[in-house]
């Protein structure tokens, strides 16, 4: 039977005016706009139940996540995406490894191995799609079916456990799949394959694929030749009675992948592999591909020795015509010293380089230097770096000297090392110091976090700011003095040397100290060093608030003490790491019109009374705070006074997310019925209270209830409790969990889950609702 | 010549007098405007009411300064194709939900309106408050709350059970 679709309609030919006074009213365009706002899991079975419109919109859905259960495996991924045939993104997932309360997924007890065999059962079923443009799936099994989308342009492949041994898959009785319901490959081989290697061989070329919509029982051909691995992505394979033939695995060859998806622009790509074979790239030259961005993780070595002979040769420029961002994690590999030639030769329009985990020689700053001279980003992070020019100052001028048009340097938690070979860069930086002032640079984002003695001091910020005015993002691992009015007039230049600067983030922990040193810099023994940090620290300390205007956000990290020297009026996310200090008592509050989000992090025992001294002073003039995070970090769980959170509630009414971590709210009737009050946060999304016993009562049944019901806006609720209480057969109340009694064949855990799971059930519109025991039962994670 | 005034006539005839930088944030009329070049004609607007298009207009000014949407073309499809419904800014969460009596007609009516007039922001906030609403109910619920009539026969209904039936615990 079919059922009748609602006609499409133009709005450009629309009749004259039609208000539209029901959602019917809109044109299934619309729906489908409104709709894909939706996840898998609101779309079907409800959407095409609903009426007639939804039915025809829900056929048109572009964006579909399909979780790896067993239902998806029985009924096929080529049946699912059968009713999406508009699609163009999909993203195959795993199903979680553990119980999850929260979704109405009840996997109970599934093991890792079945988890991750799961994913590749699932991806291993899939055999392409005619408009996808996005996939996400960590399964190999995914690769021959996705370079079956002639219009893909993103693939994201992360890394999955369980391919080895994973072939005996269909005879695994914990998959509970019908061996019937799973698509069958035929090969058929091509006329005479040729898998001679010798050069003097043409092999035929090959014979491109043209989609085809698989059903479910129909066997498809495969026609490539046997071309070598280069270009012979899945190799059928033959079983062992030779009577059935199977697919195997796709392989993680970017340059196959590349080479067989012309189309694709993204590409993310955990521990893949390359391989060149000379003599097909002579018979079949790479074409150029649309891929702008490629992302590598976890590249061994033998693969990165092949990619960097493959930019060697003339075909890399072609291919890779149009990579503009590479972003590469070498997994501690050294970088070799030819690599940072070899990405210049073999793509020629890179604006942005990302290195991370890697081990850099001493030439690579000289080579990134000489080679890009258009390139926009460069980042390290986690690298070896070594560098005998000096400091990173010393570093970031050089490169900046050399690139102009460079927009943003990332240097995140990496090593410096100094060999003493001479590296002429004496030489340069005494020229640029003859030269007189520095040329003053564009760059606009400087990031430099290293958490060793080669850490950025004050005079070098001060520098900074001197070459690089254009500068709106600074976030280095400077200590907290550098804030310290008298600091701040002398690196900033009364602030003046911020005003471009809307995000500034000061990370260190250390206390400046005014080591010595001569100011500027110093060359006589042979190295560069910009150590001085502040040269003469001003005694005359002026009462000055200064303006920094254009501060939007700002970070810093264990403050000796408080209040800051300068206005916070425009800042819009504040964030206090580890501070030292309370504040004094009669402190007044500050000023904070703009303010939206809040963070307050502290460490030790005192983390608590820090927290709680610090809340009078940034949340009373925070009218539009919406997101309010208090985290001490500490073992034990010290109570959060009822006044406070009635002060914080009056005063921050539109807060939308509170997360608390390591507080206990007692006593609880107090605490709950005043969080139960619909005047309590009214506007609250989401409510985080973990730790140990963050809520230390034992729950009545419907404890929360009120709380729940009276805040509609309410879409994610995590708590710790200590136990749960439940009514027993005759009437008593029952401890259930945190070592009380429990029914026979439960785990202590499986109380909190289970009580998570009725409150869920209870309040559907919750997306989600996760209760924790204490420490170690069911914990809420951060 | 972005301060100069465009006049806009909605569905009724009534003129709406808007600085042209205004005006720009519907793509339609960016692209008209960029045609016709300096012109100081009306421009009709017979799909929308001149209700609606002093709401549309409200939503133009408070985002004046807002970046224009990137293309399609110029997005990461990364990002984009992760479509979420709970990032919805406060000013525009008050915005959008108008008077409680008529906000389901204005809220349809409003999002017809940016679809006509191209105004991308404006579109997505009117589908992610629709998709907000619509989300974790069930097909009767979604039918009440939007006084939706079941037009399906008995036999579709079943049909249709048996369609998505793999999705009942997928």
């Amino acid at each position: 039977m079919e059922i009748e679709a609602i006609p499409r309609t133009d709005l450009c030919s629309l009749p004259p005016y039609h208000p539209a006074t029901s959602i019917n009213d809109l044109p299934i365009e619309i729906l489908e706009h409104i709709f894909v706002h939706l996840e898998y899991e609101d779309q079907l079975p409800i959407l095409p139940r609903t009426c007639r419109a939804f039915y025809t919109a829900s056929k048109d859905m572009k964006h579909v996540t399909v979780v790896a259960t067993s239902t998806a495996l029985r009924v096929t991924l080529p049946n699912i995406l059968s009713s999406y045939p508009r699609l163009e993104s999909l993203y195959i997932l795993a199903p979680p490894p553990t119980k999850n309360y929260a979704t109405t997924d009840n996997i109970s007890g599934i093991s890792h191995r079945t988890h991750h065999q799961k994913l590749h059962a699932l991806a291993r079923q899939f055999t392409g799609h005619p408009n996808l443009k996005y996939i996400q799936c960590a399964s190999d099994w995914v690769i021959p079916g996705a370079l079956r989308c002639p219009k893909l342009q993103t693939l994201h492949l992360p890394f999955a456990q369980g391919h080895d041994g994973f072939d005996d898959w269909s005879n695994d009785a914990d998959l509970d799949i019908n061996p019937e319901d799973v698509v069958h490959f035929e090969h058929i081989p091509a006329e005479e394959p040729d898998t001679n290697d010798s050069e003097d061989v043409i092999s035929p070329p090959p014979t491109p694929t043209t989609f085809m919509p698989l059903m479910p029982s129909q066997p498809f051909h495969l026609t490539f030749p046997t071309q070598g691995p280069a270009f012979l992505p899945f190799l059928p394979t033959l079983t062992q009675d030779r009577t059935a033939l199977s697919l195997s695995r796709g392989r993680r060859n970017i340059l196959t992948l590349l080479r067989q998806s012309p189309s694709l622009k993204f590409l993310t790509i955990d521990d893949p592999s390359i391989w060149i074979r000379p003599s097909t790239m002579r018979i079949f030259p790479p074409q150029p591909s649309s891929l702008t961005r490629l992302t590598i993780n976890a590249i061994s070595q033998w693969p990165l020795r092949q990619l960097l002979e493959f930019l060697n040769t003339d075909a890399a420029p072609t291919l890779f015509s149009n990579l503009q961002i590479l972003k590469i994690d070498l997994d501690w590999l050294h970088l070799p010293p030819t690599a940072i030639p070899a990405f210049a030769k073999g793509l020629p329009n890179l604006q942005s380089l990302k290195l991370s985990h890697a081990i850099c020689n001493a030439d690579m700053i000289l080579n990134v230097a000489s080679s890009f001279p258009t390139l926009k980003a460069i980042s390290w992070r986690q690298c070896d770096i070594i560098w005998n020019g000096g400091s990173w100052a010393a570093m970031i001028r050089y490169l900046t000297a050399n690139i102009l048009g460079l927009e943003e340097v990332g240097i995140k938690d990496c090593v410096l090392r100094n060999e003493n070979t001479a590296s002429g860069l004496v030489e340069f930086f005494e020229d640029l110091e003859r030269r007189g002032s520095f040329m003053q640079h564009g760059l606009k984002k400087l990031v430099l976090f290293d958490t060793n003695e080669t850490r950025p001091r004050v005079g070098d910020l001060k520098r900074f700011l001197g070459w690089f005015p254009e500068l709106e993002v600074l976030r280095v691992d400077a200590p907290w003095d550098c804030l310290k009015e008298a600091v701040l007039r002398e690196w900033t230049g009364d602030g003046k040397g911020l005003e471009k600067v809307n995000r500034l983030e000061l990370k260190c922990a250390r206390a400046y100290s005014a080591e010595g040193g001569a100011g500027g810099m110093n060359f006589s023994s042979g190295r560069i060093t910009i150590s001085e940090p502040l040269g003469k620290v001003p005694t005359e300390i002026l009462p000055t608030v200064y303006e920094l205007s254009g501060l939007r956000e700002l970070t810093v990290s264990s403050p000796a003490e408080l209040p800051l020297p300068f206005a916070l009026t425009n800042l819009t996310t504040l964030v206090i790491n580890f501070p030292s200090s309370s504040l004094p008592p009669n402190t007044p509050p500050y000023d904070l019109p703009n303010l939206k989000t809040l963070e307050l992090r502290a460490l030790s025992h005192h983390a608590h009374s820090l927290i709680l001294s610090l809340l009078p002073a940034f949340t009373p003039n925070a009218p539009r705070l919406t997101s309010l995070h208090l985290d001490a970090i500490h073992h034990t769980s010290k109570p959060f006074p009822l006044h406070t959170l009635i002060d914080l509630s009056r005063s921050t009414s539109m807060l939308k997310h509170l997360h608390v971590a390591h507080f206990t709210f007692q006593p609880p009737e107090d605490h709950l019925n005043f969080l139960s009050k619909a005047e309590s946060f009214p506007l609250l999304k989401t409510i985080r209270l973990s730790g140990s016993q963050a809520l230390p009562m034992v729950l009545q049944c419907r404890s929360l209830d009120g709380f729940i019901r009276n805040h509609p806006h309410l879409k994610s609720v995590h708590v710790n409790v200590s136990g749960v209480m439940a009514v027993g057969r005759e009437g008593e109340k029952v401890e259930m969990g945190g070592g009380g009694r429990r029914p026979s064949g439960i785990g202590r855990g499986e109380v909190y889950g289970e009580f998570g799971r009725r409150l869920k059930e209870r309040f559907w519109w919750v997306r989600d609702v996760v209760v924790g025991g204490p420490r170690g039962v069911g914990e809420v994670e951060e | 010549m972005s301060d100069t005034l465009v006049t806009l006539t909605s569905q009724e005839g009534k003129p709406e007098q808007v600085p042209r930088r205004i005006a720009e944030r519907s793509t339609l009329l960016k692209n008209m405007l960029e045609d016709v070049g300096e012109s100081n004609q009306p421009i009709p607007l017979p799909n929308v009411s001149h209700k609606i298009l002093k709401r549309v207009l409200e939503y133009c000014i408070h985002h004046k300064d807002d970046p224009q949407p990137p293309s399609d073309d110029d997005k990461d499809s990364f990002d984009s194709s992760r479509k979420r419904s709970d990032d919805i800014d406060e000013w525009d969460q008050k915005f959008i939900k108008g008077k409680e009596e008529e906000h389901n007609e204005e809220l349809f009516q409003i999002i017809l309106a940016a679809n006509y007039l191209d105004i991308k922001p404006l579109l997505d906030l009117g589908c992610k408050t629709v998709a907000n609403m619509i989300k974790g109910k069930s097909p009767e619920q979604i039918r009440e709350m939007f006084n939706i009539e079941n037009d399906f026969t008995p036999e579709e209904e079943d049909q249709i059970r048996r369609e998505n039936e793999w999705a009942a615990d997928a």
